[in-house]
């Protein structure tokens, strides 16, 4: 037999292919400009070639900014003309905002979008609401009228959102979030449009008052959602019977409609849920998870658990105040039954108005981050953690006479709190957002403390990619170990926040623009490498005098291959990022903001150590 | 099983099945044809290209394959090449574009990417005027093209 069919049509187009050069075919070209940021594909690759010109096209995002001032005027006229390139938009009301600008502005605008519907000139794909606009009756009937839409994102509303009117115009809308921050009763209309099914996968709606039923039918025509949240919303009894929010209603209804469902969110203003809530959320997401055979267990072996696993939630995701005494294990459940706790990846706790039992959260916290070695991103960015369970000190202590039994931070060690001295177990964690209280005595910013907690994270969950502490006292002066952080060597945004009047010097931060320590890298590199999965895999001697390979052998040859991959690495000039070579962001904040933070001075500090990131 | 691939110079190159098979076109092949001993022609590449991306296939014949992935993550980055595929790359300008143009014929997803990763490097922080110089491109713009592009970006920007 031969493969004759290669001399085919096929065999044809691919040699028509092979004989240019890989920069001469688009999907190629596209490829490889994806791989590059939007300021090279502006500033360079578009302007190399009208070929390069038209590959780069689709992925240069172009910003217009809306802005109703008189004196913008010039530039909305300049925006009118050239709307065709348009892909990305921002509606702002600007400093001085003009009645009549505004209103002719809209009005063009709206004229404009039809003309280039019509000569399939409209590649408007996003819009962003900053800030609350005047004239929301002229803008929101707008939306409709982009059909290339993918992504709405309304982060300040002024009137009603016709979400049913937008579905329903928008076959290619993505992503939607829309946010009522003010004080005002805004609600979410379903409408009167028909569409029979939307590919939406996002759907994030806070603050807005929603009506069950019409929001129910909604879903029912979103098979694909993915992302549901439904933040702080207020109900909007339609029907008279129904005076709260029907929750287990609602669940069934979510988890029924939408199968691909992997992140889910409801809090009510007003109502809180109470156990039976909880379970109804926990069962129509997690079947079975509550059930004490669970259904694991029922299944005979690892093929038939996999085979017959229902899909569920990877993130949990809830309020703050919502975690009580009686809530507690069934809201986390899920991360302890052996059936689902390999997958859920992400917890989220929103923060609430009221206030929560804090008590109750941080314990519940703890346990979860100690049993929990799936878990991969923790957002709890209001939710306080105890300082003392990053004293590992107190591990070591085997009975109450040894001198170390004392905890560092002054304060007397009870048996309880002994017993949860217990070590995370989440050392894949990729996100950690978490607020740092002392739990017995009032926290002291002095280098042992904050230096236990740097140490702690960096060397218990090396793989963060994104981290925010927020810790009232704090020392971040170089004795005060925020240095130990150079470990994370995946980090790509970082952020501290803190009260503490702390003068920061280059001293203090010039580690930032080293390398981490040759056997801190060394370690890491040895940690990443793959564990052998067969005896094959496990080189113990030496290929030319077949000598078994000591510890001191295995050593040498690790660090001979290191220390060619430095030489690599600065002969190809990427050596002067210093630590975290993916940072992308840096914040060191004071918690209070006010203009005589004494870290004002920072940004020229930092951008002169580290001038490609992004600081605030 | 072996598998028999024919270059473009009527090279012959015995592989293992696992090895030929992370290549989409020549997995489709055999499972369309089934089991066969009849050497693979590969009319579109040449025996010193093969022979790199067999090199590629056998270090990498133990990886999953890949999965399209249609919601890819928007930041993609140039800088994640692992060690041993970044010494791969390190070849002439038109080794890497044959390589390229091979793994997309033979439909090699990783290989491509790691080629469209390396060109990408090679692109970054260059002018215009360096791309063109670096991969022999003409400019085909008028000056009065070229003005307005520039121009294109300033008038949209407000903060």
């Amino acid at each position: 037999m031969t493969f004759a069919f290669m001399r085919g049509s096929r065999a044809r187009q691919q040699s028509r292919a092979i004989s240019s050069s890989p920069l001469h075919i688009p999907e190629i070209l596209s490829m490889i400009f994806s791989y590059l940021n939007q300021y090279t594909l502006s500033n360079s690759v578009r302007l190399v070639c009208k070929q390069w010109y038209s590959s780069a096209f689709p992925l240069i995002r172009v910003n217009a900014v809306l802005n109703t001032s008189e004196s913008a005027r010039h530039r909305l006229e300049a925006l009118l003309a050239r709307l065709h390139l348009v892909t990305d938009f921002r509606i702002s009301s600007g400093r001085s905002y003009n009645y009549e600008t505004a209103k002719w502005l809209l009005e063009s605008l709206s004229t404009k979008v039809d003309s280039l519907k019509t000569s399939n000139q409209l590649h408007i794909s996003k819009i962003e609401f900053r800030e609350p606009t005047d004239h929301a009756q002229l803008v929101y009937p707008l939306l409709s009228k982009i059909t290339t839409l993918t992504v709405i994102d309304m982060a300040k509303i002024s009137d009603d959102v016709d979400l049913g009117a937008i579905l329903a115009a928008c076959p290619a809308l993505r992503r939607f979030r829309v946010v009522n921050q003010s004080c005002e009763d805004y609600q979410i209309i379903v409408g009167t449009q028909t569409f029979t099914e939307s590919g939406i996968e996002s759907l994030i709606i806070k603050g807005m008052h929603v009506e069950q039923t019409g929001f129910e039918s909604i879903l029912e025509r979103c098979p694909r959602l993915q992302v549901l949240k439904l933040d702080h919303i207020r109900h909007m009894g339609a029907e008279p019977q129904l005076r709260s929010f029907d929750r287990p209603r609602f669940f069934a209804a979510a988890s029924a409609s939408c199968p691909e469902l992997n992140q889910f969110h409801l809090s009510v203003h007003g109502e809180s849920p109470t156990p039976e809530h909880a379970s109804s959320m926990i069962q129509a997401f997690f079947p079975g998870s509550l059930s004490k055979a669970s259904t694991s267990s029922k299944l005979a072996s690892r093929d038939q658990f996999d085979q017959y696993k229902p899909r569920s939630l990877d993130t949990v995701s809830v309020l703050d105040k919502d975690i009580r005494p009686d809530t507690c294990h069934i809201l986390l459940s899920p991360f302890l039954d052996s059936y689902y706790n390999g997958t859920i990846t992400t917890l989220e706790i929103m923060p609430a108005v009221d206030i929560p039992n804090y008590d109750c959260v941080v314990h519940a916290l703890h346990n979860l981050l100690c049993s929990t070695p799936s878990l991969l991103h923790l957002i709890a960015p209001s939710v306080p953690y105890f300082a003392e369970y990053f004293d590992p000190s107190e591990l070591a202590v085997a009975d109450k006479s040894h001198p170390l039994w004392n905890c560092k931070l002054g304060c007397p060690a009870t048996q309880a709190n002994f017993s949860e001295k217990r070590i995370w177990a989440c050392r894949g964690l990729k996100t950690l957002q978490v607020r740092i209280i002392s739990r017995f005595s009032d926290d002291e910013p002095t280098p042992k403390n904050s230096r236990m907690m740097f140490g702690y994270i960096s060397r218990v969950c090396p793989n963060l990619q994104e981290l925010a502490v927020y810790r009232e006292e704090l020392n971040l002066n170089l004795e005060g170990g925020l240095c130990f952080l150079s470990r994370l060597t995946e980090l790509r945004k970082l952020v501290v926040v803190t009260r503490t009047k702390t003068m920061l010097k280059k001293k203090d931060l010039n580690w930032m623009a080293r390398h981490p320590k040759r056997n801190t890298t060394l370690f890491s590199r040895w940690r990443k490498t793959p564990l052998a999965t067969s005896s094959k895999d496990i080189i113990a001697k030496d290929s030319k005098t077949q000598r078994k390979l000591t510890l001191d052998d295995l050593k040498e040859v690790a660090l001979a291959k290191y220390l060619a991959t430095c030489r690599e690495e600065l002969a190809q000039g990427r050596g002067g990022e210093g630590c975290w070579p993916m940072l992308e962001y840096l914040g060191i904040r004071h918690a209070d903001g006010n203009n005589n933070d004494p870290v004002d001075y920072l940004p020229a500090l930092v951008s002169k150590i580290r001038p490609r990131v992004e600081f605030s | 099983m072996p598998v028999t691939l024919v270059s473009l110079d009527n090279e012959n190159y015995v592989v293992d099945k696992e090895v030929a098979e992370r290549s989409i076109l020549i997995k489709n092949m055999l499972e369309d044809v089934g089991e066969t001993d009849s050497p693979i022609p590969l009319p579109n590449v040449t025996s010193t290209v093969l022979k790199k991306v067999i090199e590629y296939c056998e270090h990498h014949r133990n990886d999953p394959i890949q999965v399209p992935d249609e919601t890819d993550d928007p930041r993609k980055r140039s800088n994640d090449i692992e060690e041993w595929d970044m010494k791969f790359m390190q070849v002439d300008q038109e080794m890497l574009f044959e390589i390229i143009l091979a793994a997309n014929y033979l439909d090699i997803k990783p290989l491509l990417d790691v080629g469209c990763k390396t060109v990408a490097n090679i692109i970054k922080g260059k002018t215009p005027e360096e791309i063109r110089k670096a991969f022999n491109i003409v400019n085909d713009f008028t000056p009065e093209e070229e003005a307005q592009i520039r121009k294109e970006n300033e008038w949209a920007e407000d903060r």
